[in-house]
């Protein structure tokens, strides 16, 4: 739980680093007006990451900042400056760019345990690349509930570009990497992969 | 599997109560595999999101039709939420 040392932290920078500040009469979408009324950043987007609905803010913000017409904060403006929410056309499909895939994987712990049997040994807390796995790296960790459970993370089409200083800054805030502490989430491990760089094959061992 | 909610089952209905001191992270994004009637026992300033759209403030006595495989999540309030959920087959 946050405590209130944060929250008046996050209150003052919010103070000073004023976001979304659309000049006056601008039209604008109801999800953006929703932001603007309940003092959220893009970077706290309501809508489910990934979502289409948080790809339109996205690009809707990112329109407005192009011509000028809003003004925002250091993190909002590193999430528009890069491609998130862009879309290109791969063999007929629509790949939205900059979005690497957080998802848990969360596997039926009775398949690992039943692993476990046929002699397969797993080792906790130890990253590594995953061979035509449907993501590019995976873990296995001790679960809340004492079983093992196997974590999958990071999109296999894409770099990891933890190399790139605004680009790291925009995914740790993007992923609100310094709330991300539990190990058994995708979402800790993708905000640590550089701790892993050597084992998982990465160039550099930079912190997002 | 840990939930960040307290459960008991009541006539074919599960009743189920969020408290004040749940860490909003718990409050996760997700889907259930099957559709659901729930309806508002108790709220406080809890909303409810659907996905794609906006979040709505949750009311005592409301009824919220969930369908199956449509992401979703709750927001946390002040106080506690209660609700009772039912299943559809």
């Amino acid at each position: 739980m946050r405590n209130v040392l944060e929250i008046l932290r996050e209150y003052v920078e919010d103070k000073e680093n004023p976001t979304l500040v659309v000049k006056e009469g601008v039209k604008m979408s109801e999800g953006l007006k929703y932001h603007i009324d309940n003092n959220l950043s893009l970077t706290n987007n309501i809508f489910r990451t990934y979502s289409p609905a948080y790809f339109d803010l996205v690009n809707e913000v990112r329109d407005l900042y192009e011509q000028g017409l809003v003004q925002l904060n250091e993190e909002d403006t590193l999430m528009v400056e890069s491609d998130l929410g862009k879309v290109v056309i791969v063999d007929n499909q629509e790949i939205y760019l900059d979005a690497p895939y957080i998802v848990e994987d969360e596997e039926d712990e009775d398949v690992l345990e039943e692993a476990k049997h046929r002699g397969k040994n797993v080792k906790l807390n130890k990253p590594f690349r995953t061979s035509g796995g449907p993501k590019k790296f995976a873990v296995y960790v001790k679960s809340k509930s004492g079983g093992i459970k196997k974590v999958s993370f990071g999109d296999p089409n894409l770099r990891v570009r933890n190399n790139n200083k605004g680009a790291a800054k925009s995914f740790r805030a993007r992923h609100k990497c310094d709330q991300k502490k539990d190990r058994t989430t995708a979402g800790y491990w993708s905000c640590n992969v550089g701790r892993y760089a050597k084992q998982l094959g990465l160039s550099s061992s930079n912190s997002w | 599997m840990e939930y960040p909610f307290e459960q008991i089952e009541l006539e074919g209905k599960l009743i189920r109560t969020f408290q004040n001191d749940v860490d909003d992270e718990e409050l996760k994004w997700h889907f259930d595999l099957k559709d659901r009637w729930v309806t508002i026992l108790e709220s406080n300033g809890w909303m409810f999101q659907l996905d794609d759209s906006l979040p709505n403030k949750l009311n005592s006595g409301d009824k919220i039709f969930i369908p199956k495989f449509a992401w979703h999540r709750v927001i946390k309030g002040d106080g506690d939420l209660k609700v009772s959920i039912e299943e559809v087959e």
